[in-house]
């Protein structure tokens, strides 16, 4: 989630993914990881030059009405938190990313886009 | 330098400072304190290229996310989003070390975003101030600096480098900041106080491959619209309007009051510049309103520029005239161009002016009152006259008989025509109004000082303003009850007197 609000203010973004990690405020694992979910999801496309550590990053849905909705429960901490804690299988997270004392993994989640996701 | 090789900014009043535009490929650095307008202007630049150049562009940020920006840009009427739908421009976010990267390789991302749209303009935000060459990691940082100028360069690239100045007033320094080495344009953007006021200026300190005009320019930023620079009031303008100071040595423009036309040899020359001198309440912003209803009335166009009074007022004044300047103004035959003194920006104002006069073509102008211009521009008495001079210059170039008035503090006598400020030069007629105590009554007394290419009687004639009709110069001898002027000497020093002998009209 933190990721694609990110991405919605930053609709083209060129950094290296620890980078991205230090802008969003969770591990690099995790970010890797969340950003593989998004481009699956066709949220964002990647690409990279041989040569650099820099991937540029470009939202591709930026103005649809999902997402907006999404960005306006997403703007408060509270919203972030409800949203996160009605995700299946996620209770909260924390910024290690590490799995919570009764078991269950705190990873982020990224929910998939509704449309046009393939 | 062609005018094909120049990048127009396309912001308002600086392409023509900039002697038309940038030169194509120019490394252009824009130095200024946060908040002196860099962004703005690098914005602008892309926009105006994408907008109305068809030059596609690309705005790299460092620090503020490209979502402000859109939302900053939208307030001035800029419509990026749907730019970038297009594919006019992209707003890339990145890291200033990413691009340094970016830029030393030839198939680097960015470039290629940017050789996707064809960019031909690039807005960088920011960089940080460059250490002075050889200290600090001066050496490192001009090899950083210049391999990033070559990468704009390779790109053919017309580049904006916002860079942000150090806390202090910038001074030559003997050891000039390396980015000034390197850069072929200089941009300075300052806020300087002005007696707790806040003015923006402009300065190209240098640029490479074409003509500009030097010095601060005055600068606005607008909302819903962008940059507005406007050019400093002392910079020389085209030759043309220094030329065009002939006169027309046929053609005269009637006051508008009468008797006075017969004293002023038939009225004055088109392209002169006449100062009316006095106290306040004497009579000068009546004449001012008679010479606009007299222009009305044979069908040519006034202007009447006041820092003084508002247009409501202007017409109230008016109507106890009998003039009906309202209805001059329906018919497009007045306008009435009212700037509040308060916080007045020099540059801006006479832009405002310059634009009228060339679109409006008046044939006359009032400006009341250039006192108020001289006790708004404060202590620099440099600045009122460079603008006085501009103005006049303009008033010349299209052949404008311009009527200033000038108040006078002297109630009774005068003993300069314009106090401290050395204009009398620079104007062609000087009427005096003045005061004269006779009796237990002040009289009206006008003289003509000066009057170039004219010939001058030095006699004081007496006026009065009639209620209802305005101001009117009296023969010689009128009141039977009262001597005439002839009869006195003395009448604009402090203490007329009446002659012992007997006066030549009173024979």
């Amino acid at each position: 989630l933190a990721l694609v609000l990110f991405f919605h203010r930053h609709p083209r973004a060129l950094l290296p993914s620890d980078r991205l990690a230090a802008f969003v405020g969770y591990n690099l694992k995790h970010v890797t990881q969340s950003l593989d979910l998004l481009a699956e999801a066709g949220l964002v496309e990647q690409s990279q030059h041989p040569t650099q550590a820099a991937r540029l990053y470009v939202l591709k849905t930026p103005e649809s009405e999902w997402l907006a909705a999404l960005l306006e429960i997403a703007s408060t901490r509270e919203g972030r938190r409800n949203l996160i804690a009605a995700l299946p299988g996620v209770a909260s997270t924390d910024k290690s990313g590490q799995k919570s004392p009764n078991g269950k993994d705190r990873r982020p989640r990224v929910a998939r886009a509704p449309t046009k996701s393939r | 330098v062609p005018e094909r090789d120049l990048v127009k900014t396309g912001i308002t009043g600086f392409d023509a400072i900039l002697g038309g535009g940038l030169p194509r490929g120019n490394i252009i650095v824009v130095e200024g304190l946060a908040g002196s307008g860099k962004t703005s202007l690098g914005l602008e630049f892309v926009y105006r290229g994408a907008k109305e150049f068809d030059e596609p562009g690309l705005i790299v940020l460092f620090e503020v996310a490209p979502l402000k920006v859109i939302r900053d840009a939208a307030q001035f009427g800029w419509d990026f989003p749907d730019l970038e739908r297009h594919g006019k421009i992209k707003i890339v976010f990145t890291t200033r070390s990413v691009l340094q990267h970016e830029l030393e390789q030839a198939d680097g991302l960015l470039l290629a975003e940017a050789a996707q749209i064809g960019a031909r303009r690039i807005f960088i935000d920011s960089l940080p101030p460059l250490p002075v060459d050889g200290q600090n990691g001066g050496n490192g940082a001009r090899d950083v600096f210049h391999l990033l100028a070559q990468g704009l360069q390779r790109e053919h690239l017309t580049a904006i480098l916002a860079v942000e100045a150090p806390g202090v007033e910038r001074t030559r320094l003997a050891t000039p900041p390396l980015e000034e080495f390197i850069a072929d344009t200089l941009l300075v953007l300052r806020i300087q106080d002005v007696q707790r006021a806040a003015s923006r200026s402009i300065e190209v300190v240098k640029s490479r491959g074409h003509h500009f005009q030097m010095g601060r320019h005055t600068f606005r930023i607008v909302d819903g619209h962008g940059l507005e620079v406007y050019r400093r009031v002392q910079a020389p303008r085209d030759a043309s309007r220094e030329l065009a100071a002939a006169y027309d040595p046929a053609t005269r423009v009637s006051t508008g009051v009468p008797g006075l036309d017969d004293v002023v040899n038939g009225g004055y020359f088109l392209g002169s510049t006449t100062l009316l001198v006095g106290v306040s309440g004497v009579g000068k912003s009546v004449m001012g309103l008679q010479y606009v209803a007299e222009g009305a009335r044979r069908g040519e166009r006034s202007l009447m520029l006041s820092l003084d009074e508002a247009p409501a007022q202007i017409m109230r004044n008016a109507a106890t005239l009998g003039i009906d300047l309202e209805a001059d103004i329906k018919r497009d035959m007045v306008r009435i161009q009212f700037d509040s003194p308060q916080e007045i920006e020099i540059d801006r104002h006479f832009y405002q002016i310059e634009q009228t006069v060339q679109q409006f073509r008046p044939r006359r102008v009032v400006i009341d009152s250039l006192s108020t211009y001289a006790s708004t521009l404060g202590t620099s008495v440099r600045v009122f006259r460079d603008f006085f001079h501009a103005l006049v210059a303009l008033m010349k170039q299209y052949q404008v008989a311009a009527v200033y008035n000038h108040e006078n503090p002297e109630i009774l006598g005068m003993s300069s025509m314009a106090g401290e400020y050395a204009m009398s030069s620079l104007v062609d007629n000087i009427l005096l109004l003045n005061w004269v105590e006779l009796g237990d009554e002040f009289r009206l007394g006008l003289t003509v000082a000066k009057m170039r290419a004219n010939p001058t009687s030095r006699v004081t004639h007496e006026c009065e303003v009639v209620n209802g009709q305005g101001m009117r110069v009296l023969p010689r001898r009128i009141r039977p009850a009262a001597l005439p002027f002839a009869a006195y000497q003395g009448l604009v020093s402090r203490a007329s007197e009446h002659h012992a002998a007997r006066g030549p009209d009173e024979e």
